[in-house]
């Protein structure tokens, strides 16, 4: 029915999607293991890297690379802002009004954009190599859509030996099993949150700069569609853990990509729908996700 | 004084936890402080560690005032908190647990000496540091919450409940390792509801009811006291 390359086809661009999900899951993940907060102001730093990566490939004549790098350092940074001036103030207050605030903020910073830049979308125009479509073998794909995989995975194995290699990546794993313990154990939780927050707005940042090249345009709520599958992504690999959050982010990346490319045309437009039906499926049979570590936090 | 707690006041919400206790630890000694369930025995601890604020009172550490310090700063300073029920990380490594009693710590040859210290006094976690803590029996994971606790190098050991759940023989080494830490010279502040174990090896004992102090003294004192045997020691 299906000929061998087209489903060859249709794989690698499920690894495309998946790539992106998998970044933006990872941290809400993380923010979530330590905080218990549903931060659904990430995908707008998504938005803020993808504008910062615009700014700089029509405004400097810096290679390609620093358009990527430069917005995930910046968004890092406003990630660390944020919880520094909205989050950590309601520490130890109900997880509700952390919930709250973070959509408070996600409204602050959709607005800012649309009073400082206007919310036209902008064309979101890649240096010609970039868009470039390569061949290999019986797929093809675009120089961009390799570029993304490959940043991807090397954003991961990065982080995955920080979180397994270095003190502050263990700590980061300790405080999300039990935040009153590593206290004890005299692990600085402020200085771990912060990392949290800066690797995964950073994250987010590659992210965006993945999601506006796959798209061609940005525009202030783009950060929204992104933030709320990442959410399902990491929600089904088990939220709070960063293995769950890539195993997610690729799972639905495929999912997506198979309803489409497999189903008759006339169901595309449901593909959404098809996301959180299969959410709830997952959820049906493992409660707490595929990869949920350790139990329920108390108190 | 090494620890000096004075007039301690804990609140959780309206209710009053602790009312108003004064202890003492000296350096060298072994104290505790036994009661039964809810008398305040774990917020005591917990207060000093600066995980819970006090409404009133104060805690000096070595004659400096550290009541109101961040409990990472409280850690640094060397008390050390062994918290109730282990709480160990379960999804870490014995190893990485143990690197994390050692968090603040940059000495790294001085480290890796405590990490052979703690080993060769729990050698079972010698032979388990690979395994992920989640893996260990109960035992092994309250030798391994001690062993973490230690591995600050701390001037002063909190010990919360440390024979709770324990088979009875796992009692008894879980309290000669406390002897054990006492002889090498760790002052060690013992929270136990086993009142007749933690008596036997303490020097001073406090005992806490419904948040005040209503007894203290020597240990061996203590478990003569009359009242102490009928309410704590079955008779």
């Amino acid at each position: 029915m299906f000929s061998l390359p087209y489903i060859a086809q249709q794989l690698v661009n499920g690894l495309t999607l998946g790539s992106i999900y998998a970044l933006v899951a990872i941290g809400l993940s993380i923010v979530y293991g330590i905080l218990r907060l549903i931060n659904f102001a990430h995908g707008d730093l998504l938005m803020v890297g993808a504008y910062l990566a615009l700014a700089l490939l029509l405004n400097t004549a810096l290679p390609l690379g620093a358009a990527v790098l430069l917005p995930m350092i910046i968004v890092g940074g406003v990630g660390v802002l944020v919880e520094r001036l909205a989050y950590r103030p309601l520490r130890g207050a109900p997880e509700v009004a952390m919930l709250i605030t973070s959509l408070a903020v996600s409204s602050v910073i959709q607005n800012g954009t649309i009073m400082t830049l206007s919310a036209q979308p902008r064309a979101f125009r890649l240096p010609q190599e970039l868009i470039a479509q390569q061949k290999l073998g019986v797929v093809s794909f675009s120089t961009l859509d390799a570029v993304s995989v490959a940043l991807a995975v090397f954003l991961m194995v990065l982080l995955t030996l920080f979180v397994t290699r270095t003190r502050v990546g263990i700590a980061m794993r300790a405080c999300a099993e039990n935040l009153r313990a590593a206290r004890l154990m005299g692990i600085n939780i402020n200085q771990v949150i912060a990392y949290a927050f800066a690797i995964g707005s950073a994250l987010a940042a590659a992210a965006g700069f993945m999601w506006a090249g796959r798209f061609g345009s940005i525009e202030p709520f783009m950060g929204f569609l992104p933030g709320l599958k990442a959410f399902v992504a990491a929600v089904i690999g088990g939220i709070g853990s960063i293995p769950g959050a890539m195993l997610g982010g690729y799972l639905l990346g495929f999912a997506e990509i198979f309803f489409v490319g497999f189903l008759p045309p006339e169901l595309s437009g449901y593909r959404d729908a098809f996301v959180f039906t299969l959410l709830l499926l997952v959820l049906l049979i493992r409660p707490r996700g595929l990869l949920a570590t350790g139990a329920e936090r108390e108190g | 004084m090494l620890l000096e707690v004075e007039n301690l006041s804990v609140y959780y919400d309206s209710i009053q936890a602790l009312k108003g206790i004064s202890l003492q630890v000296d350096e060298g000694e072994l104290v505790t402080i036994v009661g039964s369930n809810g008398a305040g025995k774990t917020t005591t601890l917990l207060t000093i560690s600066g995980i819970l604020r006090p409404r009133h009172g104060t805690i000096r550490f070595q004659g400096q005032d550290i009541t109101y310090l961040a409990p990472h700063e409280i850690v640094r300073r060397g008390i050390s908190h062994c918290p109730e029920g282990r709480q160990i990380f379960t999804g870490l490594t014995v190893m990485e647990n143990l690197l994390m009693g050692a968090y603040h710590r940059r000495d790294r040859e001085r480290v890796a000496q405590d990490l052979a210290w703690v080993q060769e006094l729990f050698p079972i976690l010698a032979a388990r540091r690979r395994q992920l803590a989640g893996t260990l029996s109960g035992g092994e994971q309250q030798m391994l919450a001690i062993a973490r606790a230690l591995m600050s190098r701390p001037k002063v050991l909190l010990l919360d409940e440390p024979s709770l759940g324990l088979a009875p023989m796992l009692v008894d080494t879980i309290f000669e390792v406390i002897q054990q830490l006492r002889a090498q010279g760790v002052t060690v502040l013992l929270v136990e509801q086993n009142a007749y174990q933690a008596l036997r090896v303490a020097d001073r004992a406090y005992v806490l009811e419904t948040g005040t102090i209503k007894l203290s003294g020597p240990a061996q004192e203590l478990a003569r006291n009359e009242e102490v045997k009928k309410a704590y020691l079955g008779g």
